[in-house]
């Protein structure tokens, strides 16, 4: 642990992490500023439909393409770190802690940022379409559910591309087979179900009801992020460089 | 400072990359890692880099486990024959990070050096030519200042003038700044002055590990009529011998006969590190560590 330089790696990955992000939320607000002009320059009223075409979304729902952007950063990010700081004298102990401090800090950034633009219509409703006023004194939880969604998010996307990444071509085949199966069929949900008959049903109801308090939420995302976290330790441990 | 590699073997799937690998490198000489294509001299820099992991054996620097170990890892740059830099970074940039990463990164000497082969600095890496990439690598591995500096076939694609300009490079660094470098390459003759130590890998063993001038004076070429030589050579120790035409050249292990007790006809010589090599490859046994 004594022997870790997180130092430039950190900074390496913070770097580009916000250049990631100047792109992104470059084309994000081009994307606002030309719906808001198409909406004034066509006349038309948010929230009405034109020959079909429905224009209600015209204030661009940011926060899941962010999480979209987070998961591919997720992927694409770990394979790329580990060329180059084992290039570079930096070991794979470093190059985990510096992806898990990066994705944190990430997830506090981009926490903070939506948590503050949820707090906007409060102050300038007459903008936002939405119009629901968000309590100021949910704020901090809001904040703290939003890092647990970026750091699950980065977390995921990185043992994805892990667990890709370590296994040979019949491996990633196998895994996009049975991945595909759980996700399409939902394998365990009709397994489990199966076996568990009524009280499977009762169990995820439970589940559901715990996790409508967003501090359950909020625990349960972290837990999740934690979980892929430690996961991504033990595939990262012996992740060789890849012609 | 001493990076020493003790029993390491790596496997691929079937292939015995590395098979029971001992070595050491010392400090501040040059070592000339030789093989043919495949031999495991790639393999073993990755190893030592902590790119690849072995499956038995310890690495260390001076006691130190090499393993993910950033601090020791960092004594050490390779130039790699495969590009591990990100798709979209340029050049200028990689410098930058280089400097970022290595404490004793010369970012002045790396951007001299890029005007003076002509490397463009504002290009993204993927879209060098293989010269250039190679150019790239150079320039970064001379830059670097660490204790070690590992060239894996440094002078790929390089044309003839590039090729000297960077042998002198290297010269120049090494007496500046004297520090263990190990050239991993085929082209032998071309490093043939350079090298100090000798270490001949093949299929994944190291068969020679010595110092350069010691390997070649254990042995001498003879060459001449063929029933000569093979008169000559009979009961003697031979490492190798070919034919071409009537003649025929035979390497042979022990110190070189005086001309006078030659039988007429005959020539001893003074075998050199490519004739050395070559002879050694086709020899069919290996001969263990030296």
């Amino acid at each position: 642990m004594n022997n870790m330089r997180l130092k430039p790696a950190l900074r390496y990955q913070l770097e580009y992490m916000l250049e990631a992000s100047v792109d992104f939320f470059g084309v994000i607000i081009l994307i606002i500023i030309g719906l808001r002009l198409l909406a004034f320059f066509a006349g038309v009223n948010v929230g009405v439909s034109i020959d079909g075409v429905i224009l209600n979304n015209i204030n661009f729902n940011v926060g899941v393409p962010t999480v979209i952007m987070v998961f591919i950063v997720g992927i694409a990010g770990i394979r790329e770190d580990i060329k180059m700081f084992l290039q570079h004298g930096i070991g794979r102990y470093t190059t985990y802690f510096s992806t898990l401090l990066g994705s944190l800090i990430t997830g506090v950034v981009y926490g903070l940022m939506f948590s503050l633009i949820d707090l906007i219509p409060n102050y300038w409703p007459a903008f936002f379409v939405r119009g629901s006023v968000v309590p100021v004194e949910g704020f901090f939880m809001s904040w703290f559910l939003n890092i647990g969604i970026f750091f699950f998010t980065w977390q995921l996307g990185t043992v994805i591309s892990l667990i890709y990444y370590r296994l040979n071509r019949m491996g990633q085949i196998i895994f996009s087979v049975a991945a595909g199966g759980i996700i399409l069929f939902g394998v365990p949900n009709i397994v489990v179900r199966h076996v568990l008959r009524d009280g499977f049903d009762a169990f995820m109801e439970a589940v559901s009801n715990a996790l409508v308090n967003p501090a359950n939420l909020t625990l349960f995302v972290f837990l999740i992020g934690v979980l892929a976290a430690a996961f991504n330790f033990m595939l990262i441990r012996r992740a060789e460089v890849k012609e | 400072m001493t990076i020493d590699i003790q029993n390491i073997s790596k496997r691929f799937g079937q292939t015995q990359a590395l098979d029971n690998i001992s070595l050491k490198f010392g400090q501040k000489k040059i070592y000339g890692l030789l093989g043919n294509n495949g031999a495991g001299k790639s393999t073993l820099l990755n190893i030592i880099t902590g790119r690849y992991l072995t499956d038995d054996g310890i690495l260390t620097l001076d006691g130190e486990p090499l393993k993910d170990n950033d601090k020791a890892l960092n004594q050490i740059y390779m130039l790699s024959e495969k590009d591990y830099y990100p798709e979209t970074m340029k050049v200028k940039d990689a410098i930058r990070w280089a400097s970022v990463f290595y404490p004793d990164f010369d970012e002045k000497l790396a951007l001299k050096l890029t005007e003076k082969f002509g490397l463009p600095v504002k290009k993204k890496i993927p879209s060098l030519s293989t010269g250039y990439k190679s150019i790239f690598k150079i320039v970064i591995a001379l830059s670097a200042n660490t204790p070690f500096l590992l060239l894996d076939e440094p002078v790929l694609g390089l044309d003839a003038g590039h090729r000297d300009m960077f042998y002198k490079l290297l010269i120049e660094r090494y007496s500046e700044n004297p520090c263990t470098i190990v050239i991993s390459t085929h082209l032998i003759a071309e490093v043939e002055g350079l090298v100090e130590h000798c270490m001949i890998i093949k299929d994944g063993r190291i068969i020679k590990d010595a110092p350069c001038e010691d390997l070649l004076n254990r042995g001498y070429s003879i060459s001449g009529p063929a029933a000569l030589i093979d008169d000559y050579i009979k009961g003697k120790d031979i490492i190798s011998s070919s034919n071409l035409g009537g003649l025929k050249t035979a390497c042979l292990n022990g110190a070189m006969p005086n001309p006078e007790n030659l039988p007429v006809g005959l020539e001893a010589g003074k075998m050199n590190l490519q004739e050395y090599f070559i002879q050694l490859m086709k020899e069919g046994e290996v001969k263990g560590n030296e």
